[in-house]
């Protein structure tokens, strides 16, 4: 596998529509070019990098590793939607995975597969330059969210407490977002719950 | 196990809401949206050039599209796309877009709505940027009018209107000594007291000068090309003369004849709201469309009286059978007054009778009730500015035969003469320029070969 800048490389010379297409959108799509066994192939979208692609790769080879036969079907699962959907459906898809294969497991190699499967969610941000600086939030968050969680868990010791509290948490921690970036960008005035004109 | 997942699920969003947050709020701070149309104002189904510029003061950290909402009652911009897209990395993007206002008015573009989305498509903002920008469309109006008399165009006769008489006023004009029969307060004390002798002082007289402007809109008004018909030219000069009035401060009033009935009654009166309302009267005009059976059968009083004397004269069986017909004139008096010009100017401007203009703007198809209606406005001390529409340029192949063009040119020159002869009135013909310039042109060039 490697990547090649030019979409209009000779082997992609025979399909007009997807070659037209990758010139004109290649800045706002974002999407790299692979050159599997000869063939260059763009894939579908900024978050499809190909740092997600062997993130996934790495995820269904633990998946195999840990869970055997099923558990690699499971990972080929994960990384064919992670090529036709995106990575965050290839991250839940891991995570039931995971839970499914991990009645038995130590918790050692249960760290390591949710960190394989983690790190396609991370993947694309780490690799790109640009995003790279969305990191440390996601990292801050989750220890945030998983602070949180886990003294819910000790408070109460019920699943329900805990889901309740880490879904309520999360749902008013976004929607303050939301309200900051309305306020922020003017779109209503910080005094009134009014639309701007 | 899920709680791990979904852990790092919600941090994962968490981070990333937080991250886009940051680069919405810095794009809509360092952006800076214009909308741009290339003329402030269009005239109806012309197409208007608009430019959508956004700018940013760094680098777009996501993809930033601009997007602009065409006003209502504008067409045609479905062919290009009103929306433009600064990608990733650059500062500044441009797009135009052309739209045709069908539609009169004033048209207002609203502010810009500018959409910024992450790459996963999870997060979205919308807001409103930039200016609005808005363009007038003005109707459809002829540009080459022309105003005189026989072929030549004559300036604007508006605005000066010296009466010549002295009287009660408040400028001084004279002093003249007393005569029996002055009123005493008219006694100039001061002059008396240095001359010797009883002296009074004369003043201009000061009249407030009422214009009303009666525009024919009946379905003959409807001659000639879309744009360029009758009623566009006679409706431009009526936005001229009311235009010149209001500048003068005068008391300006509009009727507007239909086919069978007054359409328009705004009385003379002064005051931008007056002057507002009867320029949108007069761009509300439209060629009225009532049946015109038999309208033009009508005889008018002068008509009655002048077939009544040669009936009289002629002593044959004929004359004999028709005289009782037209003898009694009262009756047709009557039948003129269905004549909705004449009936105007009767029932409506005769009542500012005094002091008054009236200024007609109405074609040839009546000439007998143009006539009638004239006299009947120019009764007593009143003046006439009569604006006549020859026909024969304005009907679609009119000039096709150039022979008999001339010929119903003159006829309708010795009738605007036949106004113009009359104390007090004047009459100009409106024509397009560029057609009585053919007509004429090419009579003098038949002349002179």
């Amino acid at each position: 596998v490697s990547t090649t800048p030019d979409p209009d490389a000779p082997e992609v010379a025979n399909e007009p529509n997807t070659t037209q297409e990758a010139g004109a959108s290649d800045d706002q799509q974002g999407g790299d070019w692979l050159t599997i066994g000869g063939t260059v192939v763009q894939v579908p979208s900024q978050e499809t990098t190909i740092a997600g692609g062997l993130a996934a790769v790495v995820a269904a080879v633990t998946l195999l590793a840990l869970g055997g036969p099923v558990g690699g079907l499971a990972g080929v699962a994960v990384v064919a939607t992670w090529y036709l959907i995106g990575p965050l459906f290839a991250f839940a898809l891991g995570q039931v995975a995971v839970a499914a294969f991990a009645g038995g497991w130590p918790l050692t190699y249960l760290a390591v597969a949710e960190a394989t499967v983690f790190a396609v969610l991370l993947a694309p941000d780490v690799a790109s330059a640009d995003r790279r600086e969305y990191v440390p939030g996601i990292l801050a968050w989750t220890l945030v969210v998983a602070a949180t969680t886990y003294g819910a868990h000790l408070a109460w010791d019920s699943p329900l407490a805990t889901a309740a509290v880490l879904v309520t948490g999360v749902a008013l921690i976004a929607y303050g977002h939301h309200r900051y970036e309305l306020v922020r960008t003017s779109a209503i005035s910080a005094d009134e719950d009014t639309l701007a004109p | 196990v899920l709680f791990g997942g979904s852990v790092g699920l919600a941090g994962w969003l968490l981070g990333r809401q937080t991250q886009f947050t940051r680069v919405a709020t810095r794009t809509a701070d360092n952006l800076t949206v214009r909308v741009r149309p290339t003329r402030e104002s269009v005239v109806a189904d012309e197409s208007l050039r608009v430019t959508l510029t956004a700018t940013l003061e760094s680098p777009a950290e996501a993809p930033v599209t601009v997007a602009v909402e065409p006003p209502v009652g504008t067409t045609g911009w479905t062919e290009d796309d009103p929306t433009l897209t600064v990608p990733v990395g650059e500062t500044e993007a441009t797009t135009a877009f052309s739209v045709t206002c069908p539609v009169a008015g004033r048209h207002v573009f609203d502010r810009p709505l500018v959409t910024t989305e992450d790459s996963t498509g999870l997060f979205r903002s919308q807001l409103a940027l930039g200016n609005t920008a808005s363009v007038v469309v003005d109707p459809k109006t002829p540009d080459d009018i022309h105003v005189g008399e026989a072929g030549t165009a004559v300036a604007g006769a508006f605005g000066q209107h010296g009466t010549g008489d002295s009287g009660p006023g408040l400028t001084p004009a004279d002093l003249r000594e007393y005569v029996p029969g002055d009123p005493a307060d008219s006694i100039d004390w001061k002059t008396t007291a240095r001359l010797g002798r009883p002296h009074v002082t004369e003043y201009d007289v000061e009249v407030d000068l009422q214009v009303a402007i009666v525009v024919d809109h009946r379905s003959t008004m409807d001659d000639g090309p879309e744009g360029r018909t009758k009623l566009d030219y006679a409706r431009q000069v009526a936005l001229s003369y009311s235009a010149a009035a209001a500048r003068d401060s005068e008391a300006v009033g509009l009727y507007a004849v239909g086919d069978g009935a007054l359409t328009v009654r705004l009385p003379p009166d002064v005051g931008s709201d007056h002057y507002e309302s009867i320029r949108r009267h007069l761009h509300e005009l439209q060629p009225s469309t009532a049946a015109r059976l038999g309208r033009d059968r009508y005889l008018t009083p002068g008509e009655t009286r002048r077939t009544a004397r040669r009936l009289a004269a002629d002593d044959s069986k004929f004359s004999r059978g028709l005289l009782p017909f037209v003898e009694n004139r009262d009756q047709h008096v009557a039948d003129v007054d269905d004549d909705p010009l004449y009936g105007t100017v009767r029932s409506q401007v005769r009542q500012l009778a005094g002091t008054s203009v009236t200024v007609l703007v109405i074609d040839d198809s009546h000439p007998a009730e143009v006539r009638e209606a004239v006299r009947l406005a120019r009764e007593g001390d009143d003046y006439v500015v009569a604006f006549l529409l020859p026909s024969v340029l304005y009907e679609p192949g009119g000039l096709a035969d150039l022979e008999a063009a001339h010929e119903r040119y003159l006829e309708f020159e010795q009738f605007r003469r036949s106004l113009d002869g009359l104390p007090r009135v004047s009459a100009f013909e409106v024509a397009p320029e560029d057609r009585i310039q053919s007509l004429l042109g090419a009579q003098r060039r038949g002349t002179s070969a």
